[in-house]
């Protein structure tokens, strides 16, 4: 089973209603999605498990709706920052996209920038905007290409080329005054 | 260094890979255990095209025309005797309820 290709498992899980094959997709790519969420979430690692058990559970109620157009993983990747987006909407009756922004930021900070965390990753990272900061993430530390990442944030690819040069930019000041570079 | 390079570098030196310790299996006992409504109706596609293709591809039709010369074949000949209708519709029933059993289990099976 764990050599099977991701499509021949999606056909099983979709046709079969097949558990053992969603398991393997589930094993396949926990890592992954949980080390992209712990980056949205500044490290709070409770969260990011929570945000990501329901990410695998909305892909197996939404399987069906997996076209194939990008892989698994990036689909799976866009339904895991749609499901943080949607836990950040439901903590405050939030009504614009600033607002939210701000909320994105304030939940990272919050983490981030607690005493008992010495990531020094999640302080770089908390010098971006959000955007800049999923932008970067994706890029840098998940290998992911331009195209993917818009598909992931539902934007276009010249709002990420931006959002990526100007984190790059903010990114690369803060490492060189912190003795990186 | 190039700036790519450095923030590259600094990204990558801190990817690391979460072991799973349980996660999945946590996950997996949060998946609901319906089968989604969907997946009834992919079954019945899937089931619908492979009976397609084996009549189509495999020659089915001729397989299918045999048996039914043979149960014509056979009704006729029973009609010499002592025959009873009841007796074959509890026959098809049964016959129908087995091939159904069976393509399920094949079916899961996969």
């Amino acid at each position: 089973m764990a050599e099977l290709s991701d499509q021949m498992l999606i056909a099983r899980a979709t046709v079969f209603g097949n558990r053992r094959a969603f398991d393997t997709l589930v094993r396949r790519y926990q890592s992954p999605l949980r080390r992209f969420l712990m980056n949205l979430t500044g490290g709070d690692n409770t969260l990011s498990d929570d945000l990501a058990q329901d990410t695998f559970i909305k892909a197996w109620t939404q399987l069906a709706s997996f076209k194939n157009k990008s892989s698994f993983e990036t689909w799976l990747f866009r339904i895991a920052y749609n499901v943080f987006y949607d836990y950040i909407r439901s903590l405050k009756e939030i009504q614009s996209m600033e607002d939210v922004e701000r909320e994105v930021d304030s939940l990272y900070h919050e983490y981030a920038d607690d005493g008992s965390v010495k990531s020094d990753i999640h302080q770089a990272l908390g010098m971006l905007n959000p955007n800049e900061r999923t932008c970067i993430t994706l890029f840098y530390m998940e290998d992911r290409q331009i195209k993917e990442i818009a598909d992931i944030m539902q934007l276009p690819e010249g709002t990420v080329k931006s959002n990526l040069s100007r984190g790059k930019e903010k990114m690369t000041t803060y490492l060189k005054q912190n003795g990186y570079g | 260094m190039d700036d790519d390079q450095l923030i590259r570098q600094f990204m990558q030196a801190r990817r690391e890979d979460i072991s799973d310790n349980g996660f999945s299996d946590r996950v997996m006992r949060h998946i609901p255990f319906e089968r989604p409504f969907w997946t009834y109706i992919a079954s019945a596609l899937f089931i619908l095209t492979a009976l397609a293709a084996l009549l189509i591809w495999f020659d089915g039709w001729s397989v299918l025309c045999s048996i039914f010369v043979h149960i014509y074949t056979a009704i006729a000949y029973v009609k010499h005797m002592a025959f009873e209708p009841l007796y074959l519709l509890v026959f098809i029933a049964l016959g129908g309820w087995l091939a159904i059993e069976k393509i399920k289990q094949l079916a899961y099976r996969i």
